[in-house]
């Protein structure tokens, strides 16, 4: 067990730093030198340098990078040199709002998969379910928003259109959420759902299930007490998988509703050409997916001890 | 029911064609006098949107760049990932896991944030959306071709031919390739879904094809501006974008029937 976590750690870990010097790597080949940017094609070539050794582009790339990675590790990413503000205050507030994105989207998302998964490997709904799974796939999670906000906001009036309230008045936070996380959580379920239905059939199907029901168990007790444990898994799986499609959306969705998040910043930060942000940010953002994915891994391990022992 | 998918797609590419030689009116010509008509006024048949240009010359236009950022997505994704994959399969050992440990890695990172890093970098623009959107589904086609490249080598003509002197990038060309195309090409009805919802995103945040071509993503985001006043501007560039995306999701579950018998076979 512990070799087992020490492992994913040690991957996750290698990975994260590959991740760090290629998310550095590719911002540093590309073109548009921050200096030349600030200062116009045609300034003069001292004042270029002088700012180029201000912000330390001057210096060998891999100071550089040692200087942003380690700065990172202790939380500083740096200060922008378009806004000449830090890029960890900035970002920071603006997690918050995409966090709870995130997070109640991802739990409507299962809150909608697993029941209806389940039930449609039961009952007779199935075609209605892949249905559900195909408009899924088909609408665009912005194009759910517009809908949505269609309904709720223009039509029924009942939800605002867009815009956030801070977690401290919960009853206007979960107002401005609702549609936003709903969005996400519509068709990120109708995703999972296909998986949960095929796994829960899979696993129903196996011989210790047909030794179940044969002592008496009736089908939800058997899916109850030796299914779910083992269709979990694969379905795990699939969600962590599935959080990089989940940020992307959240990113997107953050536009829909004018919410204040990380994904609108970012916007922000590429249309002012802020690279230094714009490589913070996407930063966070893999290594959160990394993460992410790793305590899934994680996850998966305590539920099934099968995966504990050493490959 | 089958035909259905095939039938979406068709569509789609016939609405990008006809768009080629014919158009009821420019579709970037901005008429303030003419803004926001109702369907079929004055020859409009969708009406027109908030600076008075003609909606369903929109459409019909902007299934050109939806079918261009698909295509060439799916060329660069294959045209890198395809032989990636085969080699690592015919290969094996530490390259094989090179390139599985790579992909993996390049499946952490998002389409939307390469696309944002090269925006920051060159500018928006369609070439960077497409760029980011072929890259981003390199990992798929590289894991795809060794998985069906690894099912090859264990068949025994290969066997064969490697015994009759045949050298690898011989046994790759006359054996391997043909025999992964199949697999492949459901893999690409797959990716250009991907990369139909991922242009019209990026439109959507303005990081994909600029004004004035017309796309769907950018009319989305144009006439989200009059959801309270003219709701169905919005409705015509959404189902434009859903059905061609199903049409491509249909077509891919029935080539994927007909390639795997296992599948057919499951409820």
């Amino acid at each position: 067990m512990v070799w087992a976590v020490l492992r994913r750690t040690l991957v996750m870990a290698v990975t994260v730093f590959a991740a760090s010097v290629v998310v550095f790597a590719a911002c540093s080949a590309l073109p548009g030198d921050t200096a030349t940017v600030l200062l116009g094609e045609r300034a003069d070539p001292a004042s270029v340098a002088a700012l180029r050794h201000e912000i330390g582009t001057d210096r060998p790339l891999a100071v550089q990078y040692a200087d942003w990675a380690t700065g990172m590790l202790g939380g500083d990413f740096g200060t922008s040199v378009v806004t000449r503000r830090p890029v960890w205050p900035q970002i920071a507030d603006r997690l918050q709002v995409t966090a709870s994105l995130v997070v109640t989207g991802m739990a409507l998302a299962v809150l909608l998969a697993v029941p209806l998964g389940v039930l449609a490997s039961r009952r007779r709904i199935g075609p209605l379910v892949s249905v559900f799974g195909q408009l899924g796939m088909a609408v665009p999670v912005f194009v759910a928003g517009i809908l949505l906000s269609y309904v709720f906001a223009v039509r029924l009036r009942v939800l605002p259109a867009g815009g956030y309230a801070p977690l401290g008045d919960p009853y206007q936070w979960v107002r401005h959420m609702a549609l936003p996380a709903l969005s996400l959580g519509l068709v990120q379920g109708a995703v999972l759902v296909r998986y949960v239905r095929g796994e829960v059939l899979e696993v129903m199907e196996k011989e210790y299930i047909r030794t179940a029901l044969a002592t008496g168990r009736t089908w939800w007790g058997a899916l109850w007490h030796h299914g779910l444990r083992n269709a979990v898994v694969p379905v795990l799986t699939v969600i962590g998988v599935q959080f990089v499609v989940l940020l992307s959306g959240a990113v997107i969705v953050e536009a829909v509703f004018t919410l204040p998040g990380v994904g609108q910043m970012l916007l922000r930060a590429v249309e002012g050409r802020d690279l230094l942000l714009v490589q913070g940010v996407v930063m966070i953002l893999i290594a959160l997916v990394l993460v992410i994915n790793y305590l899934v891994d994680l996850l998966c391990l305590a539920v099934d001890p099968r995966l504990r022992r050493p490959a | 029911m089958r035909r259905t998918g095939f039938v979406l797609v068709g569509l789609v590419v016939a609405a990008g064609l006809l768009s080629l030689l014919w158009a009821p009116f420019d579709p970037a010509r901005v008429e303030p006098g003419g803004a926001l008509l109702p369907p079929l006024r004055d020859g409009h048949l969708l009406g027109t949107d908030g600076l008075g240009r003609d909606v369903f010359s929109q459409v019909l236009v902007g299934a050109r760049a939806t079918l261009a950022v698909g295509v060439a997505a799916v060329l660069i994704a294959s045209v890198l990932g395809v032989p990636l994959g085969v080699a690592a399969g015919m290969a094996g050992g530490w390259p094989s896991e090179l390139v599985m440990r790579t992909t993996d890695l390049m499946l952490a990172f998002p389409a939307l944030l390469l696309a944002l890093v090269l925006a920051a970098a060159f500018g928006a623009s369609a070439v960077t959306g497409i760029v980011a959107v072929g890259i981003s589904s390199v990992p798929v086609f590289a894991r795809v071709s060794r998985a069906a490249t690894l099912q090859v080598m264990a068949q025994e003509y290969v066997t064969a031919a490697r015994a009759c002197g045949r050298r690898a990038p011989g046994v790759a060309v006359r054996h391997v390739l043909p025999n992964v195309a199949p697999v492949l090409l459901v893999q690409a009805t797959v990716a250009f879904a991907i990369a139909v919802t991922a242009e019209a995103a990026l439109s959507y945040l303005g990081l994909g094809v600029q004004a004035p071509t017309p796309s769907w993503g950018r009319m989305l985001h144009e006439n989200q501006a009059y959801l309270f006043t003219n709701p169905e501007l919005v409705c015509w560039p959404a189902l434009a974008i859903g059905l061609t995306v199903l049409g491509f999701n249909l077509a891919g579950d029935v080539l994927a029937d007909r390639l795997d018998p296992a599948r057919r076979a499951r409820p």
